[in-house]
């Protein structure tokens, strides 16, 4: 069978630069049928300021930072606006969450989870596929040293 | 869709403006619970001046000094907040000054205070309100559904904060106006009768109702007097609610918050020292049976409808003094949230941009309590004058420093007010303490440094996890990782195609597709219709023959770790994704695919992808 493929759209999703979206950086690279984008929902001020600083303190200007306006009070829903918007004019559209994956049971409890929630937020748009990549944080990182 | 109809429609960001509050609703909001408090202060300084070793004449003439000095008090801290409203227009309240001149320390103790505080006045408020509701003749025989009825009430807060707080402030308004306005008559009509008419209709003594002992004689020590004053200090719970929200009003925020403050502090002043006053006059007397508003209510109005109007609307703020908390609690817990000292799920405004994590805990945590002392959460009280007195005094003393700091014009003006304020507050709180330490005031004293020991837990998780997560240029290899796809298939169909399709585009190290099979039949099936379809990716059966398709998908991705050191291996899903998401057919084609996904949750360095396939609205994909 022979396979052809349009060039897809890949929005990988930062709220900030730290060793979590390495993979997703990482995999941006490999995604050579994709035109990679970075995009940041820009809710708090300081947080953008402080992302575009790192991006270009850290050399990433490979990867294109787009920063949006929340259309929605969720990030899960401003995601979705974004991903609507975009999948009109791709033929597809890939979206890769960065997640933690943390080592003890309450830790979620002190952290968003949003990946996941994301992917099933936009499993019913066509032509879009989610890519939750988790980075797994040892427990003998969160001990004192 | 029930969400939606009890929540409403989700707003968009840029509607937040919009969902800002005018003076006139900020006022039923913020004010509900220092302008409740009207309803039993008097009371509660008769519960003390009026008993034990003194008796109900000295009680009453001791009533309005006591209520004079409470007044004053009022003044104080009002003035003083009212500083601190323009100096720090983003809100935060006392958290918010001590953090900014006190330290960490000290804004701690200012925030867990005040998040117990909101949490008990939930509880209290709500318990006074059912019990002003089962009082009522007609409702006496829901007594021993106190508890149902609470929680009821609580859900009915909680849903109406939910939809935001301009649709909540909308719905609370009217009963708070309504209780001003007839209390204002009480007070009015009373005054008038006692001043100009010079007809007193004292209340008619009934000894048997009469909870202390003696009608004259006895004798007031020092100690009970400042105990009184202590408790008519509970007439300043909620006072700070204002200075926390700023944000909430309509620009500009600080000017017009400014000015209901100074409206709330006339008006519960001017309420609180008029009861005080006719009270004294009417002569009514504390009792388990009956309450002193009841009492002053039935001497002024008689039994008619002012009286029913009465009792109703002071059911209705007792309970609505709670919606003040739900206003404060989550924007409150919000700012601690930021600062990483309380999970950063409080930090998240919901759909209908209101907080609703911190909503939803409060009613959590106030539920727990109203359950837990059986809708009786009278004897909380003395627990969270404490409180509120503590951060009084840490929120003037940090506005002292502030003004230090700045020297902004007229900050010798500032110190000033913001000195007299602190002491003044700081005095009442150790006459609190130490007059209602054995009525449970010792409580704060273990609970708010437990919260403290919390937060600084929590603080220290986030600080950790930054340090292990902090990166720099070294960290970010853009050398491809070791990398290999598997795409899982149950039969060749559409969805499979684009699963391969979309595995092809990662350009993976390694691609192979795995089948379970269940017996040699099974898997010479697959083969020959793998083969059929000529997938350029190499397909791998792995026999289960008990069926554990778990079990089985887990030992093969342990291989492939060991056969080619993966650095990441992304486990492709196809998934149907037949009309909505919780479907029928959705729930029948997806239960292998979910059970997979949350097997390998938390599988290390393992990437799940579901490739959708839409099966009605995809009719015309290849394959």
């Amino acid at each position: 069978m022979a396979i052809t493929l349009d060039r897809g759209l890949a929005l990988i999703l930062v709220g900030g630069v730290d060793r979590r979206v390495v993979p997703a950086l990482a995999l941006a690279t490999q995604l050579q049928e994709f035109e990679a984008r970075a995009v940041h929902l820009a809710f708090d001020l300081d947080t953008v300021r402080r992302l575009a600083d790192d991006w270009m303190g850290l050399g990433l200007t490979w990867l294109p930072l787009h920063v949006e306006e929340p259309e929605a009070a969720t990030l899960a829903d401003a995601i979705r606006r974004v991903v609507e918007r975009e999948v009109v004019s791709h033929s597809r559209v890939l979206v890769v969450v960065p997640e933690l994956d943390l080592p003890r049971w309450w830790h979620p409890l002190l952290h968003r989870g949003a990946g996941r929630r994301i992917a099933r937020h936009l499993q019913d748009i066509r032509r879009v596929s989610t890519v939750v990549l988790p980075y797994c944080v040892e427990a003998t990182a969160l001990v004192s040293k | 869709m029930v969400k939606r109809l009890l929540v409403g429609r989700p707003l968009a960001t840029s509607e937040q403006e919009h969902q800002r509050i005018p003076k006139v609703i900020a006022l039923a909001v913020f004010s509900s619970d220092a302008i409740s408090s009207t309803a039993y202060a008097t009371e509660e300084i008769l519960f003390v001046v009026a008993l034990g070793s003194s008796s109900l004449a000295l009680g009453l003439h001791t009533l309005v000094p006591i209520a004079v000095a409470v007044a004053l008090l009022l003044a104080i801290v009002v003035t003083s907040y009212r500083q601190t409203i323009f100096a720090y227009p983003s809100g935060g309240g006392s958290y918010v000054v001590s953090r900014e001149n006190l330290g960490e320390l000290p804004s701690l103790i200012a925030g867990a205070s005040l998040l117990v505080d909101y949490i008990l006045t939930v509880a209290v408020s709500i318990s006074a309100g059912v019990a002003a509701i089962i009082s009522i003749p007609t409702f006496r025989g829901l007594a021993d559904q106190r508890v149902l009825i609470g929680i009821g009430l609580i859900v009915l807060i909680t849903t109406a904060n939910l939809r935001g707080i301009k649709e909540s402030g909308r719905i609370f308004a009217a009963p708070t106006y309504i209780y001003i306005v007839i209390l204002t008559l009480l007070v009015g009509v009373g005054l008038y009768q006692v001043f100009v008419g010079h007809h007193i209709s004292r209340v008619p003594f009934q000894p048997e109702h009469f909870a202390g002992s003696g009608q004259f004689g006895g004798s007031l020590g020092l100690f009970l007097i400042l105990k009184g004053f202590s408790s008519g200090a509970v007439a300043l719970t909620g006072v700070e609610a204002i200075s926390n929200g700023v944000p909430a009003f309509r620009k500009p925020e600080a000017r017009n918050a400014a000015n209901t403050l100074l409206w709330m502090g006339v008006i519960l002043g001017t309420l609180f020292l008029g009861v005080s006053v006719l009270a004294h006059h009417l002569r009514p007397y504390p009792s388990h049976v009956e309450t002193v508003f009841s009492q002053m209510g039935m001497a002024v109005f008689g039994d008619g409808p002012l009286y029913v109007v009465l009792q109703f609307a002071t059911a209705g703020i007792l309970t609505l003094a709670a919606n003040t908390a739900y206003a404060d609690f989550p924007r409150l817990s919000s700012i601690i949230a930021r600062d990483q000292y309380l999970p950063r799920q409080f930090a998240n405004r919901g759909d209908r941009l209101v907080f609703s994590n911190g909503i939803v805990f409060l009613a959590i945590a106030a539920g727990g309590l109203l359950v837990a002392f059986k809708g009786l959460t009278n004897a909380l009280i003395p627990l969270y004058a404490v409180g509120v007195f503590t951060s009084f005094t840490l929120s003037q003393w940090g506005m002292v420093r502030h003004h230090r700091k700045l020297r902004d014009p007229g900050w010798r003006r500032g110190i000033a007010v913001n000195a007299v304020g602190a002491v003044a507050t700081g005095v009442v709180l150790v006459i609190v303490a130490s007059t209602k330490f054995t009525s449970g005031a010792w409580v704060p004293l273990v609970v708010v440094p437990a919260i403290i020991a919390l937060f600084l837990g929590i603080k220290r998780h986030y600080q950790r996890l930054e340090t292990a997560l902090a990166v720099d240029p070294g960290d970010i290899r853009l050398d491809s990782p070791n990398h290999t796809v598997v795409v899982l298939v149950g039969r060749v169909h559409k969805g499979v195609v684009k699963a391969v399709r979309y595995a092809r585009s990662l350009r993976p190290n390694h691609i192979a597709a795995l089948y379970v099979s269940e017996d040699d039949d099974d898997r010479q099936h697959m083969e020959d219709q793998w083969a059929r379809f000529r997938f350029d990716v190499p397909l791998e059966i792995v026999n289960s023959p008990y069926r554990d398709l778990i079990g089985a998908v887990e030992r093969y991705l342990d291989d492939l770790d060991e056969r080619w050191h993966d650095e990441t291996v992304t486990v492709v899903i196809p998934e149907f994704v037949a009309g909505r998401l919780l479907s029928p057919a959705q729930l029948l084609h997806n239960q292998s695919a979910g059970a997979i996904k949350l097997a390998l949750l938390f599988r290390k360095d393992t990437v799940v992808t579901s490739v959708p396939y839409h099966v009605e609205r995809e009719p015309g994909s290849e394959g």
